[in-house]
């Protein structure tokens, strides 16, 4: 080793204890440490600068260990898209639900607004009960009319009567 | 003058109000009245309605879109002022808003009467009364034509 790498090196170890070296600066004393020509001045600082090139080493070779950690962040993303597919499906079906629901509802209170009866003064909206009786007097008009009609029966075969008397 | 004109002015109206009689006022009028049943029957339940298909054959050219029912009972015992009193309004109203007879049943003291309009080639209306001695019933159909 010429004297000035030794006065280098010995400037940078100066450095690096004082913590004023580059990242530069710390690659060349780690170079230097590794390549085995180390004086006999600093081979004490050897297991340390020698320890700083294997987590060196470590820091810069991508573990595999990294791996499934990305693999979990992947398979936390894509259960998250099922989560929201399968909400997305459940607020479908309840929204359809609600209008079925609601429809149903709607179409019974039109069906039955209308019909009603008034007894006594006193509205009730029963409308089974209206049914029944204006089935009841529609029943009772029916058989008077039915039954006046009936009368024309005879008047409808005396004319044919007549038809067949002016025919001869 | 002034009072002329002023008289002349309230008989008008009068008349008018008179004259603006029609068959929902007079269901209107009655409806609530403690004496009569009243009965709605709307377009959504007129499939229910059994009875009401085999009254008339006129009814064959005619979809019932509503029924209204309004009878009085109790004729003879007390309301027979009021009957006379209804009786004489329908009969009013038939002939001032042009509703044709199409059939009349009068047997031992009762009658049923049947009466017409049609307002255009699609709506058109149906009144039967009833008389009997117990009571006054009519029965007032809107409808459209097949």
């Amino acid at each position: 080793m010429n004297v000035t790498m030794k006065t280098t090196i010995a400037t940078l170890i100066e450095k690096y204890f004082s913590a004023e070296t580059t990242l530069e600066e710390e690659q060349i004393i780690r170079n230097y440490f590794a390549s085995g020509e180390i004086d006999k001045e600093w081979l004490p600082y050897k297991a340390l600068f020698d320890t700083f090139n294997t987590i060196g080493e470590e820091k810069s070779t991508p573990s595999v260990s990294f791996m499934p950690e990305k693999r979990k962040k992947v398979s936390i993303f894509e259960n998250r898209k099922w989560i929201f597919a399968i909400k997305a499906v459940a607020s479908c079906i309840l929204i359809v639900l609600v209008v079925a629901l609601l429809k149903n509802s709607y179409e019974d209170y039109t069906l039955h607004k209308d019909t009603y009866i008034v007894m006594n003064g006193k509205r009730i909206n029963d409308s089974e009960l209206a049914v029944k009786y204006a089935n009841e007097q529609l029943a009772k008009s029916s058989q008077k009319i039915k039954k006046g009609l009936s009368k024309l029966d005879k008047l409808e075969k005396l004319q044919k009567l007549n038809q067949s008397v002016k025919k001869k | 003058m002034k009072k002329v004109i002023l008289l002349s002015v309230i008989l008008l109206g009068f008349i008018g109000t008179q004259q603006a009689q029609t068959l929902d006022n007079l269901f209107d009028k009655y409806c609530h009245n403690e004496k009569f049943t009243y009965v709605s029957v709307g377009k959504g339940m007129m499939n229910t309605i059994k009875n009401y298909a085999d009254f008339d054959e006129e009814t064959e050219d005619m979809i019932p879109t509503s029924v209204k029912i309004l009878t009085l009972e109790e004729v003879s015992t007390g309301n027979a002022q009021l009957a006379k009193q209804i009786i004489s309004e329908i009969m009013s109203i038939m002939n001032s808003d042009n509703f044709e007879k199409i059939l009349e049943v009068s047997e031992k003291g009762e009658a049923t009467y049947i009466y017409s309009k049609k307002y255009d080639d699609k709506n058109c209306d149906q009144l039967l009364l009833d008389i009997t001695d117990e009571e006054v019933s009519i029965i007032w159909t809107r409808g459209k034509k097949k």
